[in-house]
């Protein structure tokens, strides 16, 4: 196996999916190539699940450092939490932008008969 | 669902509130108010009116019951004006009374059609894979929500989580309430309510994906 055929087997095999001899050869090259080698270290060291459920404190940098680290190689060799991640902010920013005070079209100054409603009924009318 | 605390919260459960320090000029017409000045009042609704009628338009989504919640939380702010200990800005104690306003006045709203947030959840495999391939969503997104032309979209796709999702992400998110904060409003824990901000961001992110995949 080489490394290009380690890439297409790496889903079947951390599915468990994939058969035991290629499963074999792909252990055999894993542990001879270097690059390989840290490509499923990396994978087995957080899986997608748990970046998921920890997404929202690695927005907010709310995470140890060693964790931040782990999180980070994790996204660096996986595109579907690379892509969840993205469209994760994108979703916090659509709702920020969706709802600023321009988005809401408030009034530049409150309305007159407004106040003149909240003056009258502070003081009991 | 929601347990809302006490209609005025005291200023030190307010004080964590991002809504701007308390300035010379606000020392100045708080002594005023303090003093029973209506003019004072006066300049305190139109000071911050406009920022809280932001607040109850986000959470009760209806201009006519946002603009009653408005006057309500100055009628409650006018009655404890004394009980202001000033210790946080007055916008953020404000902020905190049209919250509670709010959430008042949610308490017997009719339940709207809603979601199941469980259901816009990513699935895993056994491994803790994603179940499903994640594709990268169209960079068109950014532009088209930088003109404003996904506000309506976004605003309705929010407009269909239930509440318990819905105001933890509308406090925490648009309001700027820390997790704290947000717990004390909702009566929850402080980690139910940073779930349940997370749990809303992810069922959002769901209701958007399918736009996200067309224009491109
Ligand atoms: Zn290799
Ligand atoms: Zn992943």
């Amino acid at each position: 196996m080489n490394c290009e055929q380690l890439m297409s087997a790496a889903h079947d095999y951390f599915l468990r999916t994939l058969p035991a001899g290629p499963r074999a050869e792909f252990d055999a090259h894993a542990e001879s190539c270097p690059a390989c080698g840290e490509f499923v270290r990396v994978c087995r060291e957080i899986t997608c699940r748990e970046v998921n459920e920890f997404l929202d404190r690695y927005v907010a940098g709310d995470l140890p450092p060693e964790r931040m680290a782990v999180f980070e190689r994790h996204l660096s060799i996986c595109s579907d939490c690379l892509n969840y991640l993205e469209s994760y902010k994108f979703a916090l920013r659509a709702a920020q932008t969706s709802f600023s005070a321009q988005a809401l079209q408030l009034p530049e100054s409150m309305p007159e008969e407004l106040v003149r409603a909240i003056l009258a009924a502070s003081r009991g009318e | 669902m929601t347990q809302p605390t006490d209609a005025v919260p005291s200023a030190s459960q307010a004080a964590k509130a991002p809504a701007g320090a308390s300035t010379a000029g606000e020392e100045e017409l708080l002594t005023q108010l303090r003093g029973g000045c209506p003019a004072a009042f006066e300049r305190l609704v139109r000071a911050h009116g406009v920022a809280l009628m932001a607040t109850t338009r986000r959470i009760l989504r209806d201009e006519h019951e946002a603009n009653d919640a408005l006057q309500e939380t100055f009628v409650s702010a006018y009655r404890a004006m004394d009980r202001f200990d000033g210790r946080c800005p007055l916008g953020a104690w404000l902020q905190q009374i049209a919250v509670n306003a709010c959430l008042m006045r949610l308490r017997s709203r009719r339940r709207r059609a809603e979601v199941e947030v469980e259901e816009l959840l990513p699935q895993f495999t056994t491994y803790g894979q994603f179940a499903e391939h994640q594709e990268r969503w169209t960079e068109a997104a950014d532009a088209r929500l930088e003109r404003g032309e996904m506000a309506e979209l976004v605003r309705a796709a929010i407009d269909r989580l239930p509440d318990k999702f819905r105001l933890p992400l509308v406090l925490r998110d648009l309001e700027g309430l820390d997790y704290s904060l947000v717990a004390e409003r909702l009566g929850a824990t402080h980690n139910a309510a940073k779930i349940r901000v997370h749990r809303a961001r992810q069922a959002l992110r769901a209701l958007l994906e399918p736009h996200m995949k067309e224009h491109l």
